[in-house]
């Protein structure tokens, strides 16, 4: 395959194996540490180990080319990958996309530069929304990426290896807090993209430099993404004082405030007082001061005065990592009480009585799944927790994991304890590198602990749980296909029944919730079933995490009680869209969801009321869109993402997706016909009537919900009129009279299609236009138009 | 035994039994292609759904058990439309021609790689029967005819396209100069009556099929001989009156008769036709002169000719067809036929209906590597006329403007054949439940999987091309333990089945390959010696 044979060192094939097993459900464990060793899969390393496992050829070959993670050829010496979740999406990632590749000059077909120095890659989703859009580069994350800021991102990045590798992830160790002022800042991966672990590092060294009485925390994520990085500082006499867009410059400014004498200090750099705008904010035009936030008036209260955070209870306050900060605020007691003293039926009772249903998506009765495996045949039952959050724009179970690890495990035991299992896994993505650490990190705390394991308690009650790294499919966020992935298969959905609590994992009954789910769980029993179902409406009871994102001011991670409404939680939480832009529409339950436009915006959040719509609550992403957004441009890239996630197992979903994406990118070319129209919505039709599994099922929503809700705008594309302007081959940049000569544009235009003329009109030679948008950003004086 | 209510009655089936076999238990079919009792079920094509009452959502047959009480559907129109859509979506990824692009490009389907083959093994009787199927003037049409299915020949971008037109006309002359020319065994007779009115390329046509089925025929026509066009319009040169009258002699010896300078609305009038017999057939063509006579008959005409229906050419009056006009003899020729298809279903008291195009998926233009792909291991002959040849011959036989070949040249010539047909459409399950189900090979168009053929030497060959992901095949190497079986590679559209890390397929194993191509329900996997028109 690669022309420059290197030589591949199959002895630690060997090692792999010896350290794994050779059973040949471990074939993905297996190939990934082949991939973290090698950078790629080398065909000689996959037949090798097919001779020392019980791997065949046709499984490794299988199983590697169905796995997004894993790749077939070498990769360049650093992986930028650009994320394309929904609410990069929005945010314009196809167009940095084009950017970085025209930066690095790599080829039309090609995805690494001809120095080997950089692999472009697309990535499903980083669950990073708030910061959309936003690049991965190896291990480190940047937020807001823009056209023009790809040379210095890059720059940096190369700086910061050349520097220092291991810059990104915190530390764990925790030092003495007592008497002392504590600083906390929240360390979730995007705080961190967002600059947190900067702000950290500042204030440690400024405290260690001047010996000040105080220490830095590290905390979970407070859901305010929209201000990250937020900084809390609590005095010795517990009052809390709040920051907003910290940044190491500020470090001195808030120690000098709170660690010494008192004076009024300047700089100022309370941005949501200001009302800043969220996409244009520039940080260092205000006074030399800084105020602190207030959260029980202003925006911030807008934010979080109307959430209910039960599944988040001690956001922003505690460690992690912590375990006994987290039993201290009451954690495990509710696996205590119900280890000492209820009956598993009990458990099962509260659970069914508190009306929860499942959070990953289709809202199935929880008690009564619970039920079902706990009466299915007797002997050998497992326990799975759905990390696999694959939903582009949604990030609640990564954040879930990284922020409450012990709250995620507490809900698995008392599960395991209510149905009668003994083992299980935590299926997390891959591309939650943190989520892994901390739930890793949690696990073994507990083990230690004597809360999870053999005897657990003292009670006698034992439960082993495995943490299984998902190696990138979507699909496995279903349960038969995710089942199918721990098995060592390709991640095809199974027909139902029998279904997993029947005869699940390795054949056995299963039971299978979502990450969310679980969190709920030791609330529930804490705080007894009517307090929960006390919250929400008639069939949907408790709260739901959703991930605020799109073309919102606020965005963030946000828990709100059931019932309320999508208004509410758009422009009351959120802010509403961008000043001078309209409100069209919510995209909720990502690729399997669809588009509520803003006439049904007084719709109570309700899995019922929801499905009513076309769309489904799916796992709770929730992205803004606004007049500037094309939902034809939308529908097909939904279509894109389940086209390329399609497993490929059955007719309609393999083929009828592609089918689908297809007619809508005619629309989007302009090329589409009338009869296209019909022709694309019988088929989306077919394809849900006919699919085996959800994602088929549910693949041609955004399709269905769009024709529905937004038909005119179909019919216009048929016309060669895109009304958002979004559609490249549709709109046209053109130069008014505004332009002063500034060349700005000219010097920002990729394809040389603006001749610099200082001091006259500006002209864009249509032909050469690659309508990347760069002319009309870099543009000071509005004399860029777009028709 | 329990029970199950399959299309509202109540059957037994065996407790584990799915629905595919419980229904098959008790004499009811339910369509699939990935299913094989052995196997087990693969539940990917999803040909086999059925409604289970009770349940939103289709229900693939083959995966889901039968449970006593249930009721299911095997027949709805909800049913039937999504297998419709599910064939017309593996059709719309099938690269593969079911039928030669010769025979779907010639416009009266003659199944040109059958003659051929026939030809090919010296059977020269055989290729005039196939031929003779379609049309009844080959001799005729061996000389003027335009060469569609040549211009589609995938020799063609090769060196030359095979020459059909005149293996055809050589088969037809043979059969001619024989002495002893063929003729249908005329069906038993129907003492039906049909007149035609028209001796022209279409009504001789029509004439010699009608007589066929066993009607009684007679054929009204202006001029003072047969032939229409054929005697009057086209030079000599290409078409002797010597071939025209020794094939219509042929049509004559059936036992039918002709009536010569008979004018419509002059000489013979549409209502004492009637009176005499149980249909007419208007094919007088669409000279504006005969045009005026039809409409004082009282038959509707447009611009076009005859108003007529489309699916059954019906002209309005009871009893009266007319077809479309056309100026190609060949196309003329397959209107006579499909009217006499109509016409026979009408005089034997069935609606009336011309026959479908025959049905086949397309493969289209191949790319440059595909068309080499394809032509690899190709007979390396170069066709023997040529026009230079053609043009020296003509002027050495003045009369004709094409030689015929000779007995050795036909054999060379037929090798040249390069079976683009689909070996296995007799057998493939694709093509069977398409034309069961009225899928359209063109419904859904987009990007396609692509040409592909990989050959074992023993002579199993691999188009995956062809394959519809079934994973039946994948299946029988995991059975059999195959070292490089068949697997998946790669994800959703963009799935192949082939052997691990580039092998080919003739490292599969005779015995497993075989099996596969048994197995295997479309012309994906066969056997290189399957012939289709010897099934």
């Amino acid at each position: 395959m690669n022309e420059n044979k290197e030589h591949i060192d199959l002895e630690v094939v060997k090692t792999i194996v010896a350290s794994l097993g050779t059973e040949s459900r471990l074939v993905i464990p297996i190939l990934q540490e082949l991939q973290k060793h090698f950078r790629y899969l080398p065909e000689e390393a996959l037949q090798r180990v097919c001779e020392l496992t019980e791997i065949t050829r046709a499984q490794i070959t299988g199983v590697s080319t169905f796995y997004t993670q894993f790749r077939h050829t070498p990769v360049g010496k650093h992986v930028l990958a650009v994320c394309h979740g929904t609410a990069c999406h929005v945010k314009g990632a196809p167009l940095i996309t084009d950017a970085v590749r025209r930066y690095l000059k790599i080829e039309e077909g090609k995805d690494t530069d001809v120095t080997g120095l950089f692999t472009v890659e697309k990535a499903a989703c980083f669950g990073c929304c708030t910061l959309a859009p936003v690049v991965k580069i190896d291990g480190l994350t940047y937020g807001h990426v823009t056209a023009q800021s790809i040379p210095d991102m890059i720059g940096l990045f190369l700086n910061t290896v050349s520097g220092n590798l291991q810059k990104g992830l915190p530390e764990t160790s925790v030092p003495e807090a007592k008497g002392k002022t504590v600083i906390k800042i929240g360390l979730g991966s995007c705080c961190v993209a967002s600059g947190s672990k900067d702000v950290k590092d500042a204030f440690d060294e400024y405290i260690d430099r001047n010996s000040l009485e105080a220490v830095t925390k590290k905390v979970g994520c407070v859901g305010m993404c929209h201000s990250n990085p937020f900084t809390e500082v609590v005095s010795p006499e517990g009052v809390s004082t709040f920051y907003a867009d910290v940044k190491p410059e500020d470090v001195k400014l808030i120690c000098d405030k709170h660690l010494l004498p008192a004076g009024p200090v300047k700089k100022f750099l309370n941005t949501i007082k200001k009302g800043y705008d969220f996409f244009t904010f520039e940080y260092y035009d205000g006074p030399e001061q800084i105020d602190p936030l207030a959260l029980d008036k202003g925006p911030a209260c807008a934010f979080l005065g109307p959430q209910k955070r039960l599944v988040l209870e001690n956001y922003g306050e505690v460690d992690p990592l912590d375990l006994q900060e987290y039993k201290e605020k009451g954690g495990f007691t509710a696996l205590e009480k119900a280890l000492k003293s209820l009956q598993p039926a009990e458990i099962i009772s509260e659970v069914k009585k508190s009306g929860l249903r499942g959070r990953g998506g289709a809202g199935f009765p929880t008690g009564l799944k619970w039920e079902l495996t706990r009466a299915s045949r007797a002997g050998k039952k497992y326990i799975i927790c759905n990390g696999d959050e694959g939903d582009p724009g949604a990030f609640m179970d990564r954040m879930l994991l990284e922020s409450y690890p012990y709250r995620v495990l507490e809900g698995i035991a008392l599960a395991a304890f209510a149905i009668g299992i003994d083992e299980g896994y935590l299926y997390i993505r891959e591309e939650y590198p943190l989520a892994l650490e901390n739930i890793r990190h949690a696990l073994a705390e507990c083990e230690k602990e004597g809360l999870l394991g053999n005897n657990i308690l003292g009670t006698g009650f034992n439960l082993k749980l495995h943490i299984f790294r998902g190696a990138g499919a979507f699909i496995c966020g279903e349960e038969t296909a995710l089942i199918a992935s721990i098995e060592g298969r390709r991640g095809m959905p199974a027909f139902r029944p029998p279904y997993p609590a029947v005869s699940g994992l390795f054949a056995c009954p299963t039971n299978i919730n979502n990450v969310e789910t679980y969190a709920c769980v030791p609330w529930i029993i804490k705080n007894g079933a009517e307090n929960y179902s006390g919250i929400g409406t008639a069939r949907s009871k408790g709260t739901k995490v959703f991930a605020l994102a799109g073309n919102v001011l606020r965005g963030g991670l946000i828990e709100v009680p059931m019932g309320i409404t999508i208004r509410e939680v758009v422009e009351g939480i959120g802010g509403g869209v961008k000043k001078g832009r309209k409100f069209k529409a919510v995209q909720i339950g990502g690729p399997s969801g669809g588009c509520i436009p803003e006439s049904l915006a007084d719709l109570p959040i309700d899995f019922e009321k929801i499905t009513e719509t076309g769309a489904i609550m799916g796992s709770g992403g929730l992205v803004v869109l606004d007049d500037s957004d094309c939902m034809v441009d939308f529908a097909r890239f939904f279509l894109e993402f389940t086209q390329d996630q399609s497993c490929g197992k059955c007719t309609f979903c393999r083929i009828g997706t592609k089918r689908m994406l297809e007619l809508l990118g005619r629309f989007c070319a302009g090329r589409g016909q009338l009869e296209d129209i019909a022709r694309l919505e019988t088929l989306a039709n077919d394809i849900k009537a006919g699919s085996l599994c959800g994602l088929g099922k549910t693949a041609p929503n955004p399709v269905l919900t769009t024709l529905k809700y937004f038909r005119e705008e179909y019919a216009a594309h048929v016309k060669g009129k895109c009304p958002a302007k979004k559609c490249k081959d549709l709109i046209k940049y053109t130069v008014n009279d505004k332009c002063i000569g500034c060349t700005l544009c000219a010097q920002a235009c990729p394809s040389e299609a603006i001749q610099a003329q200082p001091f006259k009109k500006h002209e864009i030679n249509q032909g050469k236009c690659i309508k990347c948008d760069s002319c009309r950003a870099v543009c000071k004086s509005e004399a860029v138009d777009l028709e | 035994m329990p029970e199950i209510k399959i299309n509202g009655s109540t059957y037994n089936f065996k407790e584990g039994e799915n629905l595919v076999e419980a229904a098959a238990g008790n004499g009811i079919t339910i369509p699939t292609m990935c299913y094989l009792k052995e196997i087990g079920a693969l539940t990917t094509c999803f040909i086999c759904v059925v409604e289970v009452e009770g349940k939103p959502a289709l229900v693939p047959a083959c995966a889901a058990k039968a449970e006593a009480g249930m009721s299911i559907h095997t027949e709805t129109a909800r049913v039937r439309q999504a297998r419709k859509r599910a064939l017309e979506l593996l059709l719309s990824d099938h690269t593969g021609d079911c039928l030669g692009p010769c025979q779907s490009g010639c416009p009266a389907h003659i199944d040109i790689p059958k003659f051929i083959t026939e030809l090919k093994r010296g059977d020269n009787r055989a290729a005039l029967r196939t031929i003779k199927q379609k049309v009844a003037l080959p001799a005729v049409l061996g000389r003027i005819c335009p060469e569609v299915c040549e211009k589609v020949c995938r020799r063609k971008d090769g060196d030359a396209p095979v020459a059909i037109c005149h293996l055809k006309r050589y088969a037809a002359d043979f059969d001619l100069y024989s002495g002893k020319p063929f003729s249908p065994e005329a069906a038993k007779a129907t003492g039906k009556k049909a007149a035609i009115i028209g001796a022209g390329p279409a009504g001789l046509t029509a004439a010699y099929y009608l007589r066929a089925y066993g009607h009684e025929v007679v054929v009204y026509d202006k001029n003072e001989k047969a032939g229409g066009t054929l005697r009057y319009a086209i030079s000599k040169d290409r078409l002797p009156d010597e071939i025209l009258n020794k094939e219509i002699a042929v049509i004559a010896g059936l036992g039918v008769k002709f009536e010569q300078k008979k004018v419509l609305h002059r000489d013979i009038f549409l209502k004492d036709l009637l009176r005499e017999f149980n249909a007419v057939f208007l094919a007088a063509g669409s000279n504006p002169e005969d045009l005026v006579g039809l409409e004082k008959e009282g038959v509707r005409t447009g611009p076009n000719g005859v108003v007529f229906e489309k699916e059954t050419y019906a002209a309005g009056i009871k009893g009266v067809f007319a077809g479309p006009k056309t100026t190609l003899a060949v196309r003329a020729s397959e209107v006579g036929r499909r009217a006499a298809g109509s016409i026979n279903r009408y005089l034997n008291g069935l609606e009336p209906g011309i026959e479908k195009k025959p049905f086949s998926a397309r493969m289209g233009k191949l790319s440059e590597k595909e068309q080499e792909l394809f032509l690899k291991g190709a007979p390396e002959l170069g066709r023997f006329l040529n026009s230079m040849v053609d043009m020296k011959i003509i002027t050495e036989n003045p009369g004709e403007e094409r030689l015929p070949f000779t007995a050795g040249e036909v054999i060379e010539e037929a090798l040249r054949c390069l079976g683009c047909e689909c070996r296995k459409a007799a057998a493939c399950l694709l093509m069977k439940y398409a034309i069961e189900y009225n899928a359209e090979p063109d419904a859904l168009k987009g990007e396609k999987r692509g040409f592909s053929r990989d050959i074992k030497k023993t002579g199993v060959v691999y188009e995956s091309g062809k394959c519809i992901m079934c994973g039946i095949c994948v299946k029988i190497c995991e059975k059999h333990g195959e070292f490089d079986s068949m697997a998946y590679i790669g994800r959703g559209f963009k799935t192949k089945i082939g052997l691990p890390f580039n092998r080919k397929f003739n490292k599969l194993q005779e015995k497993v390959s075989e099996e596969c191509a048994r197995a295997c329900p479309t012309g994906a996997i066969y056997l290189e010696k399957e012939i289709r028109n010897q099934g």
